[in-house]
C-alpha cells in the first residue's frame, strides 16, 4: 500500500500532475470501460455497473474497516461522553478521547480512504465518461490519443450511449438518475453516520446528511448519467456492505429523517456532583465505570480488565 | 478530536462542486466545418454555430452570418462539422441540432420553407449534383432531397446501420457512404439502392470522408488502416495500418496517395499497391485530423495544435514549419487564390502563403 502510494507520488512528481493522472488514472480507465463494454456485447452502461461492482469488490477491504470503525464508534459512545461529561480542560478531553482510540483500537479516520477513493473514482469516471461518450465528435479525437493499441479495444467505438431511459453521455432530463443519487446517498450517509456525542457534531452530521445528497442531485443533474449510474450502484453496494457487517443491529429506522430530529433533541443527563468534582481534579489512571444505559456492557469490559 | 469541522465539510463539497462544474462543458459539441471558395466568396463558420459568407477582396469583411440572431424563435444550431457544398447559387450545410439548411448564397436567406429534419446530430458534409443533395446523419440514414424544395428524392432513406460521419461521395450515379459500423456501401444516386452484393466491411468504424481515385475508393478509420477499396465490386486492394485512426480526408496527386493519421504522421503510400512512397512517414507535432492540400507545388499540413507546415511532395521533406497558429485545427482547409485558408477551433481564419510559410493576414 505505502509503495503503490509512493509510486503515485512519484509519478506525479517525475511526469507532472496532468500527465500523471491520465496515465495512472483516466487512460487505464478509459481503456477497462472499453474492455468491459466488449465483453458484455457492446451494452455500456452494462459494463459501467459491471466496473462499478468489480471496483467495489476490490475495495472491500476498506470498506469493511470503515463500516467496523463506524460500528466501534458506536459502541464506544457510551465512554465518549462519559468523556465529555467528565473533563471541561479540551486539551484534557482531548487526550482521554485520543486515550480511548489508542484502547478501543479505533482509527476516527478510517472512513476517509474509503470517500477518498469514492471521489477519486468519481471524477477520474467523468473524465473517462468525457471521452468514452462525449457526445461530441471533438472528445473522440481525443479519445483516440487515449485507447491502448489493441485493436479488440476498439471494437464497439463509438459506444452505444442508450442504456434504459438514459442517454449515458448527457445529463439525465427525466430527474430520476438525480433523485436516485439523492436518496441513495441520504441512505448510504445515514447507515455511515457515527453518533455524535456533541450538540456541534449533532449539527454537523445533520447538515452532511441534508448537503451530502442535495449536492450530489445538483452535479448528476450536470454531468453524463453514466457517472450517476456509478453513483447509484456504489451506494447500493455501500447499503449491502452495511447490512452485512451490522445484521440484525442495524436499525433501518435510523434513515428517517424525524429519527434523526429525536436524537439531537433528546436532552443529556446532567453530570454528578462527585463527577463534575472529579473532572477539575487529577487524570484518574483508568476510566471510571458510570451508571448509564450501556452500564452492563460497561461492567464487562472491566471484568475483563 | 478527529471530526471535520462544519467549514472544512463546506469547502469539501464546494469543492466537489467546483471540480464537477468546472469539468462540466469540456466536451460541448464546437464544430469543425472547413471554408469552402465559390467564385468571390468565401464561406466559412466563423463562430459556433453560424455561418458566414465573407468577402475576401474586403479584409474578408463578412458579407452575412446565419443564424443572424433576428430569427424567431432564435436558432441556435449548436455546431457545424461538415464543409458546406454550394450549388446553384445556394450554400448547403448540415449542423449539430439534426438539421440541413439550404441558404441562399447572395444575402444568406433560407431558401426552402423550412430547414429537412433528421433524427440525429449531422457531423458529415453533404455531397451534391445538379438536382440533388445527399446528407447523412448519425441517425444512420442517407437522405437525398431535391435542391430547390427540400423534399426528399428517394422513396424512403437509406439506413446504413449506424451514425454515419464521413461526407458522402458522389462519382457519376454513384454514392459512396462510409458507416461507423465500418461498411462502405456504394448506392444508386437516383434510387437509393445498394449496387454491390454486399458493402465493404471492417470490424471497426470508417470515419474518414471516401475519396474516388482511378476507380479505387479511399477510406480509413478506427482500425488504424487506410482501405484502398475497388470502386465497382467493393473488394478490398490493399490496406495500410498505422498507430493510430484516420479520419482526416487523403489527398491524391498523381498516383500518390497523402494520408493524415491521429498518430501524428502524414503518410504517402503509391495508389497502386499501398506501399510508402516516402523513406518515412513526415511527422507533425501533434494528431492530424484535418485534410493535407497541394497549393502551388507544396503540401500543406496542418495539425491539431495548429501547427502547419509545408512540404515537398516527392520526397516528404518539410520546406517550411511550423508555422504556429496557437489554435485547435480539425477542420480541412481550403485553397484561395493559390493561398491556403485555415480555419481555427472557434472560428478564426488564417491565411497562409504555402511559398513563402507565413500568415498573408488574419482575418
Amino acid at each position: 500500500m505505502i509503495g503503490a502510494l509512493l509510486f503515485i507520488a512519484g509519478s506525479f512528481f517525475v511526469m507532472g500532475p496532468g500527465v500523471a493522472w491520465d496515465t495512472l488514472f483516466i487512460n487505464p480507465l478509459i481503456n477497462s470501460l472499453l474492455l468491459l463494454t466488449n465483453l458484455v456485447a457492446g451494452q455500456f452502461g452494462v459494463a459501467i455497473i459491471l466496473f462499478t461492482v468489480i471496483l467495489r469488490v476490490a475495495t472491500i477491504p476498506f470498506t469493511l474497516r470503515q463500516l467496523q470503525s463506524t460500528r466501534a464508534m458506536q459502541e464506544m459512545q457510551p465512554r465518549m461522553q462519559e468523556i465529555q461529561k467528565k473533563y471541561k480542560d479540551p486539551k484534557r478531553r482531548q487526550e482521554e478521547t485520543l486515550k480511548l482510540y489508542k484502547e478501543t483500537g479505533v482509527n476516527p479516520l478510517g472512513c476517509f480512504l474509503p470517500m477518498a477513493i469514492q471521489m477519486l473514482v468519481f471524477f477520474a469516471l467523468y473524465r473517462a465518461l468525457a471521452f468514452v461518450v462525449g457526445g461530441s465528435p471533438e472528445s473522440l479525437v481525443g479519445l483516440s490519443q487515449r485507447v491502448y493499441p489493441w485493436s479488440y479495444l476498439t471494437q464497439s467505438v463509438p459506444l452505444e450511449q442508450s442504456f434504459l431511459w438514459l442517454e449515458l453521455g448527457r445529463p439525465d432530463k427525466t430527474y430520476i438518475l438525480p433523485l436516485m443519487v439523492g436518496l441513495s446517498t441520504y441512505v448510504q450517509t445515514r447507515l455511515s453516520q457515527t453518533p455524535a456525542t456533541t450538540p456541534q457534531q449533532q449539527q454537523q452530521q445533520q447538515m452532511m446528511t441534508w448537503m451530502m445528497p442535495l449536492v450530489l442531485v445538483w452535479i448528476t443533474l450536470a454531468l453524463p448519467s453514466g457517472v450517476g449510474v456509478y453513483w447509484v450502484i456504489s451506494n447500493v453496494f455501500s447499503v449491502f456492505a452495511s447490512y452485512w457487517v451490522y445484521g440484525r443491529r442495524m436499525s433501518w429506522r435510523a434513515l428517517l429523517p424525524t429519527a434523526a430530529v429525536t436524537e439531537a433533541k433528546r436532552p443529556r443527563p446532567k453530570p454528578q456532583p462527585e463527577e463534575q468534582e472529579e473532572a477539575e481534579g487529577p487524570a484518574p489512571s483508568e476510566p471510571r465505570e458510570v451508571r448509564s444505559a450501556h452500564g452492563k456492557r460497561r461492567g464487562k469490559r472491566k471484568k475483563r480488565r | 478530536m478527529a471530526r471535520p469541522h462544519p467549514p472544512a465539510v463546506l469547502a469539501f463539497l464546494a469543492l466537489v462542486m467546483l471540480g464537477a462544474a468546472g469539468c462540466v462543458g469540456t466536451d460541448n459539441p464546437k464544430g469543425w466545418a472547413g471554408p469552402v471558395v465559390e467564385g468571390d466568396l468565401l464561406v466559412a463558420s466563423t463562430d459556433k454555430g453560424k455561418l458566414s459568407a465573407l468577402d475576401p477582396a474586403d479584409d474578408f469583411s463578412k458579407i452575412w452570418t446565419f443564424p443572424s440572431g433576428d430569427e424567431e424563435p432564435e436558432l441556435k444550431l449548436e455546431a457545424i462539422y461538415g464543409t458546406p457544398v454550394v450549388r446553384g447559387g445556394n450554400v448547403y450545410f448540415g449542423a449539430y441540432d439534426s438539421k440541413v439548411y439550404a441558404l441562399n448564397l447572395a444575402d444568406g436567406k433560407p431558401v426552402w420553407d423550412r430547414p429537412f429534419d433528421t433524427d440525429g446530430p449531422i457531423v458529415a458534409g453533404f455531397a451534391a449534383s445538379e438536382t440533388a443533395l445527399y446528407a447523412a446523419s448519425e441517425d444512420g440514414n442517407v437522405y437525398a432531397l431535391d435542391l430547390v424544395t427540400g423534399s426528399p428524392a428517394w422513396d424512403r432513406p437509406f439506413d446504413t446501420g449506424a451514425e454515419v460521419w464521413a461526407t458522402p461521395l458522389l462519382a457519376g450515379d454513384r454514392l459512396y457512404v462510409a458507416s461507423v459500423n465500418g461498411k462502405l456501401f456504394a448506392l444508386n444516386a437516383t434510387t437509393g439502392e445498394p449496387e454491390w452484393d454486399r458493402p465493404f466491411e471492417t470490424g471497426h468504424g470508417l470515419i474518414s470522408d471516401p475519396v474516388l481515385a482511378d476507380g479505387t475508393v479511399l477510406v480509413g478509420g478506427i482500425d488504424r488502416e487506410l482501405h484502398a477499396v475497388n470502386a465497382e465490386s467493393g473488394e478490398e486492394l490493399w490496406s495500410f495500418k498505422t498507430d493510430n485512426w484516420f479520419w482526416g480526408r487523403p489527398w491524391v496527386d498523381d498516383g500518390t496517395v497523402y494520408a493524415p493519421s491521429l498518430d501524428g504522421r502524414l503518410y504517402a503510400l503509391s495508389l497502386a499497391d499501398g506501399k510508402p512512397v516516402w523513406d518515412a512517414p513526415f511527422e507533425a507535432k501533434e494528431p492530424l485530423r484535418s485534410a493535407p492540400v497541394l497549393a502551388g507545388g507544396t503540401l500543406v499540413i496542418v495539425d491539431k495544435g495548429g501547427n502547419v507546415f509545408g512540404l515537398d511532395p516527392a520526397e516528404g521533406s518539410k520546406e517550411w514549419g511550423p508555422l504556429e497558429l496557437e489554435k485547435t485545427v480539425l477542420a480541412d482547409p481550403a485553397v484561395l487564390d493559390g493561398k491556403v485558408i485555415v480555419s481555427a477551433e472557434g472560428g478564426d481564419l488564417f491565411n497562409v502563403d504555402p511559398a513563402a510559410g507565413s500568415l498573408v493576414v488574419t482575418p
